[in-house]
Parts: structure tokens; C-alpha cells; sequence
């Protein structure tokens, strides 16, 4: 598991776009996965984090700083903790999206 | 096995063997309008005595077959029709990859087909019946093929489990007892008795239909209607499927494009005369705004 | 000839099955569900003339193992993305190593459990890596199992709470209580590496493996299974790796498995015409047998008391109906068949609703 600083510090990449089948069903985004045949239900803004990644192109490694640029003009970021950086909680939801296997994480460490 | 024989209902072909002549006797009879010729089948299931004791004292089923769970407790001999259906819905739920299996009822009429899912007990497998009676063709009361290539559903008209209380009212509204399989009484599931569909829509089980409207039904509740949009309605059905995992991407596929087309609703109603009027209504309604 | 034997044969020589009649079908695809071969058999027949109605079947198998190998190859990745901080090798065994090295024998084959293997001293790493990364106990309180930890030859099973996928972690390939105690210092330090950084066992340890369990698993179900990997392992083997022979002779010595393997080879050989591995020279008295140049692979008894077991053996695992129908209870089953699989979750709903902060659109 990575601590918070190796979080932040981590980078991302999207998946080839052969690897993710992307419907909107309703108000959600079902996606199908297809090196684990796994089907994930997203909510927005996380398929606009895909989207943001998959715009840089895939094996394109960003980190959580850079990520948050190409979405802060679209969203408002607010978290509950206004102490928290953006980039920290954006960090983590990047984190689960790989741990998912959704994006590929940099093997840097 | 010593006894045997075989049944088609839908696509699905089965070979049932049976330690007992009984049992036999009574799926031959239950199922005589359904295809019983030799095949080679797509699932075989037995009927077995739990030991050699057991075929005659006190004879207890135990269902194996191509696709068994290894806990299942036995049935008494006298259940042994409860036995077979549990066995073949058993494979059906774990072998079949034909279609998305989607546990649910469905009618059709015109050439659009209504389907009904929900949990156990909500009433979707009575209504069904009820339908099927009141000029519908029935196409199924446990599961619905979902075709993935073209999104129509494939019937599934086996004989209809009736339970408990639906019994008396499906008695009523089918006054010809020939029709009906013998009663099952304290059965895990309680009272149980075998509804065989009419001729005609065992005739027809081969032919696939539109579908056209799916309804969340719950019996016993006051008259409500409600939308269901399409993210709940995909993943309340991926939830009542018990092969959408195996089926992989065509049953992503088969699935998204189901919710994505057809209108959803979710309706309570209190008895079955309500519940028949709400379905016909929603039906009707659904035909207009599709033809305009 | 029996439904088990008929399988071997329809295996063996695709071609003998071509003349079957319906009802000979349906013996023979039963027989080969309850052997747990009927995917192989699909692949065996992938290239020959069936009747429609046994294609139907044939293509729903095929359909189910290309999925089900995805699922297991995917779990293993996901072992390997959990135990990322820890520094040993991390062993696939069974189908799963198959499928993962690529090697013929994962054709056709179904693939349960995740199997790994790693040594003793990380038992513990491993099991808290795997605990902390969403896998949890089957059995509600294994640390009472005191006896399992000691004396098994793995963790008691982990299952992951969301994928629903088992997970056995193994520190030696047969459990100390057992006689035989194979090497496991040796088959770790042998393993190789795969392209993910995963590792399998080295192809002697691999024949080994699956020798040492056809009779240890004391209902030899799976037996035929077991023996048709051995049958493809040996044959890619053979033609693919220096020295394989002398190299299976070490290893068998080594892990004290030279009973198990000579056995397995023969049995192997009775059913699927496995080529000789050992070259076998005409036998001077009772209960010496030379194999090859110099090798001697001895077993412990005479020459007829083996002949006899063997076909003990081979009368075990051909043992299965037309029905599907086994003699011995079956204590474990193939992945398709598990008392939890009507509730598979079927999609991962992302917690990405919204505990610690909400994004909004800025219109």
C-alpha cells in the first residue's frame, strides 16, 4: 500500500483504450474490463479522470499535480477537510482506480 | 441409472436419470406436450438414492448431476418432482452460456415481450401464470434468456411453480385439474404445486420476441408506479442473473444494450386482478409511445 | 471399454470418436464433465467433425474456460500486485502456472483456485500483505487452527472479500506429515521467472508437483486430469528441455518422489501413450530396473506387485459412467461447482460516492 507522500508522488497512466469497454447506463458509467472480466459502476467525476488520462494518451504517466490541471477547469474541487490538498484526495482516488487496474501506476517508486 | 428420460424445454435439452420409476413416471406426465425424444443432451441430472439403504427405506433424492452443490440436503422420494425442477433450474443457473439468464418472468403479446424480475416471492412467477391465462403468451416463470447477438428474448416455458397461496388462485382461474401436477406438501419451499402451460405457448417455445417493457413487481403492497432508471435497472438485473459474470463481455454488451432500450418500472399492487390490469396498462401505454 | 477409458481414448486419438452415435455422446461428455476433462476434450475435438448438437456443448465449455482462465490469471496478477513489498519469489502452481508460462497443458483446462507457493520465512508477510489487501479467512477463526498452521503445507484458505476468489498459500508442495518431503528450499531456488515477475516451478519440479499429488489427493479425483497435464507437461518438456530426463531423475531423487514420478509416468503412458521418458532396458532379477544411460529411477517393489497397483490405479481413476456417476465421494470439485457460486458479486460498485469530499461541475 502506498503512504500518503508516495501517493501524492505516484504517477498514472490510462489503460490502452482496447482494455476498457465505457457504456453510460443512466447517470452512471459501466465498465467493462477486460484483462479481469470485471465490470465496475462509476460516478461522476471518475470517468472524467479517465477521460483526462486517456487525452494524454496511454503508457502517458501524470502524476496526481498534473491530473488535477486538466480537470481543475472543469470541476470545482471541494473536500470536506479544507485543510486536505486537492491533490492529496485526488491522489487516493487515483490510487483505487489503479488498484482496481482501471489506469496503470508508474512502476517508479 | 435404471430409469430415465429426456425433456427439452426452450433451447435447453436435459437427460434426467432416476434411481425410481416414480419420478420418471411423474415428469413424463407432467411434461407430455414437450419435446421427451432422445438428444444428446446439454445437461444431465440424477435423481439418486443417498445410499443403497435409502432407495427403499425411507427413500431420500439427492440431486447430482453435470453441476451439483455439495451441501444440498436430500428430498423425501414424495418430493421428488421439486427434486428434478430444483436439479435442471441448477444447471440452467450454472452451465448455461448461451444467454444472460436473467432470474425473472416474462409474457409476450403482439410481439413484445413484458419481464418481470424481482426477488422470491414478489409475485413475478403468479403474475406470469396469471397472464398466461388471460390471452398472453407465457414464456417463462424462473429464468429469461437474454440473446446477446440479438438482444430478443428466447422462451423458457417450463411447467410454472406455483407456491402456497398461488396455488388456490391459479386453481381457480384454471378450472381443468388435468393441468396440474400433484401437490408437493411441506416442501422447503412450503406448499408447491406444477402449473403446465397451455399447448400453445409450449408450441411456440422456440420462437424468440421483442422485448419491450421491464417491470421490479411486488405483491402485496399498496397500488404504486414508479420509473426505474437505467443504472438501477442494470444493476438490480446483474444481480438477478446468475451468469452475467461467466458470460463476459457479451453479457456486458446483452445487458447495457437491454437497459439502454427498453422502458422500466416498478409497480406494487395488491392482488393479482390489480397486478394483470397494471401490466396491461404499462404495456399498452409503452405500444403508443413506440409507435409514435 | 468403460465411459473413463473411452474418455482417455477420445482424448488420445480425437479421430475414434467420430463414429459415435447420440447416445454414445452423451456417455461420453458426461463422463469427461465428471472427470473434469470436458474442456479438454472440446479443445481435442476443436479441429474435427462433431454432430451439431454436441458443438452446442462443446462451444459453452469452450466459452466458460476462456473466461474462467481470464478470472484466474487475473487473480494471480492481483496476488502479485498485493505481495509487491514482499522480496521472494512469489510460485504459481497447478493450472494457473500453466496458463501463465503458456505451456500446452493449460489448453482446454479448468482452472480453480489460486495456488502459490513461498518459502517458510515469508509465510507470515505473505498472509498479512494478502489480510491488508481485502483478501480475508474463510473459517471465521483459523488462529485456533493451530494444527493446520503446523502441520499443512499451507495457510488455511483466504478468499478476497470482493472478487469472491479463493486464494491457498502453500510454503512446501505436500503437507509434513506426509512421507515424502520434498525439497521446497530446491523448488523455490529452481523457479522461474516469468515476464509479470510471477514464477513457476522449474519442468521437473512442475512433473514432481503434479506426481506427488496424484496419490497424495487419497480419492485420486482429478486423477485422470492430473495425469492428462502430466501427458502434456512431459511431451513439451521432452521436446523443449536439455537433459530433461536426467534432470527429472535428480529432482525425483531429490524431493524423495522417484516412486510418484515412475508411477505417474506409467499410468500417463497406459492412458494418453505418453513417450518413454526413461529408456527402460530388460530387467536382470526381481525388483532392480535400469532406465536409461546409468539412470536408475528404482522403485520399491517388485515388478508384478507394481503391474497389480497400477492397475488398481488406473481402475480408480477410469472409474466414472456414463452418468457421471464416480465410485469414490467426491471431496473436492471442479471451480465451476462451489457452494458460494449462485452469489458471485457480479460488479464493483467504486466507493466513489463521496465519504470525504464532492466534486462540482463548474458550468
Amino acid at each position: 500500500m502506498l503512504g500518503p507522500r508516495n501517493m501524492v508522488a505516484a504517477r498514472y497512466a490510462a489503460l490502452p483504450a482496447a482494455a476498457l469497454k465505457r457504456v453510460q447506463v443512466g447517470g452512471l458509467e459501466a465498465i467493462y474490463h477486460l484483462p479481469s472480466g470485471i465490470t465496475h459502476l462509476l460516478a461522476e467525476p471518475v470517468p472524467d479522470l479517465l477521460d483526462a488520462l486517456a487525452r494524454l494518451g496511454p503508457g502517458r504517466f501524470a502524476d496526481a499535480a498534473e491530473v488535477l490541471q486538466l480537470i481543475a477547469d472543469r470541476f470545482d474541487i471541494e473536500g470536506d477537510d479544507p485543510a486536505e490538498p486537492h491533490e492529496a484526495v485526488l491522489a487516493e482516488r487515483l490510487a483505487e482506480l489503479a488498484a482496481l487496474g482501471l489506469i496503470a501506476i508508474s512502476p517508479d517508486k | 441409472m435404471r430409469h430415465s428420460c429426456f425433456i427439452t424445454v426452450g433451447p435447453a435439452r436435459f437427460r434426467i436419470g432416476s434411481d425410481w420409476r416414480a419420478p420418471i413416471d411423474l415428469l413424463r406426465s407432467l411434461y407430455r406436450d414437450y419435446p421427451l425424444e432422445q438428444v444428446v443432451p446439454d445437461f444431465t441430472v440424477r435423481l439418486q438414492a443417498t445410499s443403497a439403504l435409502r432407495r427403499w427405506i425411507r427413500p431420500a433424492v439427492s440431486i447430482a448431476g453435470d453441476f451439483t452443490l455439495p451441501d444440498a440436503a436430500p428430498l423425501p422420494l414424495s418430493q421428488a418432482l421439486l427434486a428434478a425442477e430444483m436439479a435442471m433450474n441448477l444447471q440452467m443457473a450454472l452451465g448455461w452460456r448461451r444467454h444472460l439468464l436473467l432470474h425473472a418472468s416474462a409474457v409476450s403479446r403482439g410481439g413484445r415481450a413484458v419481464i418481470m424480475t424481482g426477488v422470491s416471492g414478489a409475485g413475478k412467477s403468479t403474475l406470469s401464470a396469471l397472464l398466461g391465462e388471460r390471452g398472453w403468451r407465457f414464456l417463462g416463470d424462473e429464468f429469461v434468456l437474454l440473446d446477446p447477438d440479438s438482444g430478443m428474448i428466447v422462451p423458457f416455458p417450463r411447467p410454472v411453480s406455483l407456491k402456497n397461496a398461488a396455488i388456490a388462485a391459479m386453481e381457480h382461474e384454471v378450472d381443468d385439474d388435468d393441468r396440474f401436477g400433484p401437490v408437493l406438501r411441506d416442501t422447503p419451499k412450503g406448499t408447491i404445486r406444477h402449473l403446465r402451460p397451455r399447448t400453445e405457448a409450449i408450441g411456440l417455445m422456440t420462437r424468440e420476441t421483442q422485448p419491450a417493457l421491464l417491470l421490479f413487481p411486488r405483491f402485496g403492497e399498496p397500488r404504486a408506479v414508479r420509473r426505474v432508471d437505467e443504472a438501477e435497472c442494470f444493476v438490480r438485473l446483474t444481480q438477478a442473473s446468475t451468469n452475467y459474470v461467466a458470460l463476459g463481455e457479451r453479457g456486458f454488451d446483452a445487458l447495457t444494450h437491454f437497459v439502454r432500450s427498453i422502458p422500466a418500472r416498478a409497480i406494487d399492487y395488491t392482488d393479482g386482478e390489480e397486478g394483470v390490469e397494471m401490466v396491461e396498462r404499462l404495456w399498452s401505454e409503452q405500444g403508443v409511445k413506440a409507435a409514435a | 471399454m468403460t465411459d473413463g477409458w473411452s474418455v482417455a481414448r477420445a482424448l488420445t486419438d480425437p479421430q475414434s470418436a467420430a463414429g459415435l452415435e447420440p447416445a454414445g455422446w452423451t456417455r461420453l461428455l458426461s463422463a469427461a464433465r465428471a472427470l473434469s476433462l470436458i474442456g479438454t476434450l472440446a479443445e481435442a475435438m476443436a479441429d474435427n467433425g462433431v454432430p451439431a448438437e454436441v458443438e452446442r456443448v462443446l462451444g459453452d465449455v469452450r466459452r466458460s474456460n476462456i473466461a474462467g482462465q481470464r478470472q484466474a490469471l487475473w487473480e494471480a496478477e492481483c496476488a502479485k500486485a498485493a505481495l509487491a513489498t514482499y522480496s521472494g519469489k512469489v510460485i504459481l502452481l497447478k493450472g494457473t502456472a500453466f496458463a501463465a508460462a503458456g505451456y500446452r497443458a493449460a489448453l482446454g483446462r479448468s482452472i480453480g483456485d489460486l495456488d502459490i507457493l513461498v518459502d517458510r520465512s515469508g509465510i507470515e508477510q505473505v498472509e498479512a500483505l494478502l489480510l491488508s489487501a481485502g483478501w480475508e479467512w474463510v473459517k471465521p477463526d483459523p488462529y485456533d487452527d493451530a494444527y493446520y498452521r503446523k502441520w499443512m503445507h499451507e495457510l488455511p484458505p483466504m478468499i478476497h472479500a470482493s472478487r469472491d476468489r479463493m486464494i491457498d498459500v502453500h510454503h512446501t508442495i505436500l503437507p509434513l506429515t506426509a512421507k515424502p518431503r520434498p525439497d521446497a528450499a530446491a523448488l523455490i531456488a529452481d523457479a522461474r521467472a516469468l515476464p509479470s515477475g510471477l514464477f513457476v516451478l522449474s519442468p521437473a519440479d512442475i512433473i514432481c508437483h503434479a506426481a506427488a499429488h496424484l496419490l497424495a489427493d487419497g480419492d485420486l479425483s482429478g486423477g485422470m486430469r492430473n495425469l492428462w497435464d502430466i501427458d502434456r507437461l512431459v511431451r513439451q518438456f521432452a521436446a523443449e528441455e536439455r537433459d530433461f530426463a536426467e534432470r527429472l531423475a535428480d529432482r525425483a531423487r531429490l524431493h524423495g518422489l522417484t516412486g510418484a514420478v515412475s508411477r505417474a509416468l506409467r499410468l500417463s503412458q497406459r492412458l494418453f501413450n505418453t513417450p518413454p521418458v526413461f529408456r527402460r532396458k530388460p530387467e536382470p532379477g526381481a525388483g532392480a530396473e535400469q532406465s536409461g544411460p546409468g539412470i536408475r529411477l528404482s522403485p520399491e517393489s517388485t515388478s508384478a506387485k507394481r503391474h497389480i497397483s497400477d492397475a488398481l490405479f488406473l481402475r480408480r481413476i477410469t472409474a466414472v459412467d456414463g452418468w457421471g456417476r464416480k465410485t469414490r465421494k467426491l471431496t473436492r470439485q471442479a471451480f465451476f461447482i462451489r457452494s458460494h457460486a449462485l452469489r458471485m458479486p457480479p460488479l464493483m460498485l467504486a466507493r466513489h460516492l463521496w465519504t470525504k469530499w464532492r466534486m462540482g461541475r463548474r458550468d
